[in-house]
């Protein structure tokens, strides 16, 4: 697992280095302006939707078929693959967390942090759970058109069931934060599964 | 022991058919795969490393069924080389290096040296010929029983070509140590293979050693009476020109004098693919 660790971590830092660039830009501004306080959920979000990137590099440069070359199994290229996106979403929440902390620090906000950064890890811990499965399936570039069309199908059915009364607000969405943290632990865990499943019965041609 | 054991391996297509071949690559032993493109070299080589699964068939390595740990003793060399783009020999080294537990650095260092592979330059940088190389070096790095290539030596010129296989023939020097190699530069497996595979349309046409099918067949050059003459030897294949004919025979069907030339397997192979098309 060490070896697909490492490669991960060399691609995203030698590919994907304009992502940690954006989220350099977006912690220094959230923490010298006032009003930008809505950018640190995408600071704790943004890693988590390379997955899919690096899916769509394994099989565009064929690492895919060349790592079941290698002594490892099939259930470990995927461990190795979740166990990555998992330390992605931890440094995503870290830095959300740390300028959350900041802000509070500079007055620009008045508490709440840790309930904020609950919710934004728990979004940061979905996106991959629903595009990684998807994307094994179906190979990254198709999945993610899926995914579109998923949600957006999903909305749809939800409007048109509302009908003219589509309105939340009088739900009572009053959870606790962490408990929609560990509801998306729990999925991600699901998908990991999922995913092993799927790509157990793969053939990587 | 087999270093590979194959039989009854089936893998179907739409309008493609990997069909009931079986044979063995014996310890010790270089087997090359020959085959036109399309012939079902690359399919039975995803088939050996399990990115494919057979409808039906049996496959040993190395006398078991593979499984990853027995992957440490496989160096493998796919028709495209799979390597990361953004990563540079050093990093890849590395990568092997944690992935293998049979990983020799200075064996690596030396090859990547010998190939004259630039270590800090990404992958995506190098050459075709270069990228085959650090594939080759990255197989032969971590003290593996068994290599398995595909195409390993297309996109290389000749000179390195001859270096890699002057390389494969020295690690076959070891009794335990064995290759199959695809190819369709018949020429290489020429020189550097103990059997030949040969492969057509999906079927395995002939596996022999390679000496024995140079024996068993020869090349009849001479005029239309001359062969004639010949009675009734068996032909595998007959070109007829203003010149005269050249014929590929199996030399123990010819009786009389006749005199044959020993035949290449380049020309047994194009012989037989024109007579079954």
């Amino acid at each position: 697992m060490k070896a697909l660790l490492r490669k991960d971590l060399y691609t995203t830092v030698g590919s994907l280095r304009m992502i940690f660039l954006i989220m350099a830009i977006f912690a220094v501004v959230t923490v010298f302006a006032e009003n930008t306080g809505f950018y640190v959920p995408y600071l704790v979000v943004l890693p988590s939707t390379l997955g899919s990137t690096l899916i769509n590099l394994d099989t565009r440069e064929k690492w895919d078929r060349f790592a079941l070359t290698l002594p490892v199994s099939r259930r470990t290229v995927i461990g190795a693959r979740y166990v990555f996106m998992l330390l992605l979403i931890l440094f995503g929440t870290a830095t959300g967390a740390a300028c959350f902390a900041l802000r509070t620090v500079r007055g620009f906000e008045s508490g709440g942090i840790i309930e904020a950064v609950a919710v934004c890890m728990a979004a940061a811990l979905t996106v991959p759970s629903v595009l990684l499965p998807v994307a094994y399936k179906f190979g990254a570039d198709k999945g993610r058109y899926i995914v579109i069309f998923l949600i957006m199908g999903l909305m749809i059915g939800l409007m048109s069931l509302a009908g003219e009364n589509f309105d939340l607000s009088g739900l009572p969405l009053r959870i606790p934060a962490w408990t929609l943290t560990l509801a998306a632990a729990g999925l991600f865990a699901l998908s990991w599964a999922v995913s092993v499943r799927i790509y157990e019965k793969k053939e990587i041609g | 022991m087999n270093a590979i054991e194959i039989s009854g391996l089936t893998k179907k297509y739409p309008g493609f058919t990997l069909d009931n071949i079986s044979f063995t690559v014996p310890g010790g032993c270089i087997v090359g795969l020959i085959g036109e493109n399309g012939a079902g070299k690359s399919t039975t080589i995803r088939l050996l490393m399990d990115l494919i699964r057979p409808d039906s068939g049996q496959i040993r390595l190395l006398g078991r069924t593979a499984d990853a740990a027995l992957k440490n003793d496989i160096g493998v060399v796919l028709d495209e080389p799979g390597l990361p783009a953004y990563l540079n020999a050093k990093q890849i080294g590395r990568v092997l290096a944690d992935a293998y537990t049979g990983w020799d650095r200075s064996a690596w260092e030396d090859l990547l040296r010998r190939f004259a592979v630039p270590a800090d330059k990404k992958f995506s940088e190098l050459s075709n010929g270069t990228k085959m190389k650090l594939s080759l070096a990255a197989a032969l790095s971590h003290n593996a029983k068994l290599l398995i290539l595909d195409e390993a030596t297309n996109g290389l010129d000749p000179v390195v070509r001859d270096e890699v296989v002057d390389i494969l023939m020295e690690f076959t020097r070891d009794e335990e140590h064995s290759i199959l190699i695809s190819s369709h530069i018949v020429s290489d497996l020429e020189r550097l293979c103990d059997y030949i595979a040969f492969l057509h349309k999906g079927k395995l046409i002939v596996f022999e050693e390679k000496d024995a099918l140079a024996a068993e067949y020869g090349v009849f050059r001479g005029t239309e009476e001359e062969f004639a003459a010949l009675g009734g030897a068996e032909v595998l294949h007959k070109t007829q020109t203003p010149y005269g004919v050249t014929a590929v025979v199996r030399r123990e069907s010819v009786s009389g004098g006749a005199e044959l030339s020993p035949v290449g397997i380049e020309e047994l192979f194009v012989m037989m693919v024109k007579e079954m098309d």
